[in-house]
């Protein structure tokens, strides 16, 4: 039963630094990006090719960096279409399936899994503790970037108020676009951390985005505290449903709580009234 | 009858098609062509009620596939245990019941946010079928009771039902609903203060919509002689069915079931041929379509006033 706590602490951490992500652009740059599930599961795949030809020291950073061109090409892409929300939903998912297909193409249907550290560390998974230490130190980074930097400040002040922040001479393009190669950093953190945990296949991007608007809906949109206590909350009864009841439950769970919020608290359960609807 | 929107001069090709369509069977076509052919009305019948109800009105269901296959599912589940015209029947409230689950954001939530909170909802049709396999087949799915044994018949239903749906489509598109539904698309708070009923409004497209891609779907099932959860996969018909609602005038309906019927054939094209591609190209084509919608303009889902 400690494994069971301990996976789910960990899970629960990587799946907030994927909804920070998420949060991130859509509070910045105003563009629900569906295609963040297929972004995740990119790095995975960009990785684990590179691991076959050099060291994993070397493989993991060039398989990072090259997520974040593609994130700073698909920012391109949705920067263009963001004046019609409706608009840049459906040329997400055509990005997601764009990006689906080509790792269809490539790698096939089967899955994949990612080895970075095999073996344990006083009983516990070197790749759990790499998962933990990489999520948290993510998470902390992120913290002091939005407290202490200018671009974090930037950020604040164009996700608060976009006209007012150009009219202080804040370049808004620019500072999305930074927002966006940072989701996309996290997007691939995340990634690292979670494919030797679950394995992963072209299509599980999707699974990934339910997981991440649940996250980010449940907890409230920009709620730090909502994110942490709804990733945490639904990596728990996941893993609780998985083990007592199968597999298929534990698919099930993030979509149901998910619909649920949705329907009875639109502005999630940390939210402060902040919702679309 | 909706000529403000299409003219009788652009009804034209569209009756020249369908009627061509009904003289193909007695031409020698084989079965399997016949098969094919089938599908193909029944897709275009399919992405023309996703355009006049979803389009028309603003509001983007990306779930729309839950309700094409929670309708197969309602259909096949009903056949299995009942006698057919019963089954029939019974397969309408059934698929209502289903659909209910999209009705309820429709009323509480709008623009991205309800297309997000329906996105959701074709993806956990694939768990519950895995939790109860004896209800609905698990991955495989349901095998549908056959009623008709001669693909000749099973075209000529569909055909049926293809030109019924239209008309139906043709005969709202004059009514006091489509204008409704528009009004809701340019600005849903200035329709209410206009004195529509929203919520009316809402609840009968929903109820419409259900019904009419029921009736699409019992032909549907019995060409495809299986009704499983791959039906509530985005790809073919919802992404199929939003590219061929921006190719022209979005909201007609006349326009996306051309469209659709053409994208379906090309599906069917890259099926045989390029398998491994065929998502690459249908993603490529969707933001391919999109993109010259803005380039050229008329971005998002503007209907021609």
């Amino acid at each position: 039963m400690l494994e069971v706590f301990l996976f789910s602490v960990i899970v629960g951490l990587v799946y907030m630094l994927m909804a920070i992500g998420f949060n991130l652009v859509l509070g910045v740059s105003r563009i629900v990006n569906l295609a963040y599930g297929a972004q995740i599961i990119l790095t995975s795949y960009i990785a684990s090719t590179l691991l076959n030809f050099i060291p994993a020291v070397v493989a993991l950073p060039i398989s990072v960096l090259l997520s974040l061109v593609i994130g700073a090409i698909l920012w391109l892409v949705l920067w263009i279409f963001r004046k019609d929300l409706i608009l840049s939903i459906v040329v997400s998912i055509a990005v997601a399936l764009l990006i689906e297909g080509v790792l269809l193409k490539i790698y096939g249907a089967r899955l994949i899994s990612l080895v970075i550290a095999p073996g344990d560390i006083m009983g516990i998974s070197a790749q759990w503790i790499i998962a933990a230490i990489s999520s948290i130190a993510s998470l902390l980074a992120f913290y002091l970037m939005m407290s202490r930097t200018m671009i974090g400040k930037r950020m604040a002040a164009v996700a608060e108020n976009e006209d007012l922040a150009r009219y202080m001479g804040i370049n808004v393009r620019v500072t999305s676009m930074l927002s966006f190669i940072i989701a996309s950093l996290f997007a691939s953190i995340a990634s690292i951390a979670i494919t030797p945990l679950y394995a992963i296949y072209p299509h599980v991007g999707w699974y990934y985005l339910t997981i991440v608007l649940a996250v980010v809906i449940v907890g409230g949109l920009g709620s730090a505290m909502g994110a942490l206590a709804s990733s945490m909350i639904l990596s728990f009864t996941q893993s609780l449903a998985a083990y007592y009841i199968g597999s298929p439950a534990k698919d099930l769970i993030p979509l149901t709580i998910l619909i649920s919020v949705l329907l009875l608290r639109p502005e999630g359960i940390f939210g402060r009234g902040v919702r679309w609807a | 009858m909706g000529l403000k929107e299409i003219s009788y001069g652009e009804l034209i090709p569209l009756a020249v098609i369908l009627i061509a369509m009904s003289v193909l069977p007695m031409l020698g076509l084989s079965s399997y062509m016949l098969t094919l052919l089938s599908l193909l009305l029944l897709f275009g019948a399919l992405v023309s009620i996703y355009d006049f109800f979803y389009i028309r009105s603003g509001y983007i269901n990306l779930g729309y596939t839950f309700i094409v296959a929670s309708s197969a599912f309602s259909i096949a589940i009903t056949l299995e245990r009942l006698p057919t015209a019963l089954a029939i029947l019974a397969a309408f409230p059934l698929s209502m019941l289903f659909s209910i689950a999209i009705l309820v954001p429709m009323l509480k939530l709008r623009g991205p946010f309800y297309s997000v909170a329906t996105l959701l909802y074709p993806f956990t049709l694939a768990p519950i079928a895995r939790l109860f396999p004896e209800v609905f087949g698990g991955d495989v799915g349901i095998y549908v009771r056959p009623l008709l044994s001669s693909p000749t018949h099973l075209y000529y239903l569909s055909l049926a039902i293809s030109i019924g749906v239209l008309s139906l489509l043709f005969i709202l598109l004059g009514t006091r609903l489509a204008i409704k539904l528009a009004m809701i698309k340019d600005d849903e708070t200035l329709a209410e203060s206009s004195g529509i009923g929203v919520v009316r409004v809402k609840i009968l497209s929903h109820v419409m919509c259900t019904l009419m891609v029921t009736a699409v779907m019992i032909p549907y099932t019995q060409v495809s002689g299986v009704a499983s959860v791959e039906l509530a996969d985005p790809m073919p018909v919802l992404i199929y069915a939003l590219m061929a609602s921006a190719l022209y005038k979005p909201g007609s309906a006349l326009y996306s079931f051309l469209g659709g019927m053409g994208i379906w054939w090309l599906d069917n094209f890259m099926r045989a041929a390029m398998y491994d591609l065929r998502l690459v190209v249908a993603s490529s084509l969707l933001l391919t379509i999109y993109a010259a919608r803005v380039v050229l303009g008329v971005a998002g889902t503007k209907i021609r006033k």
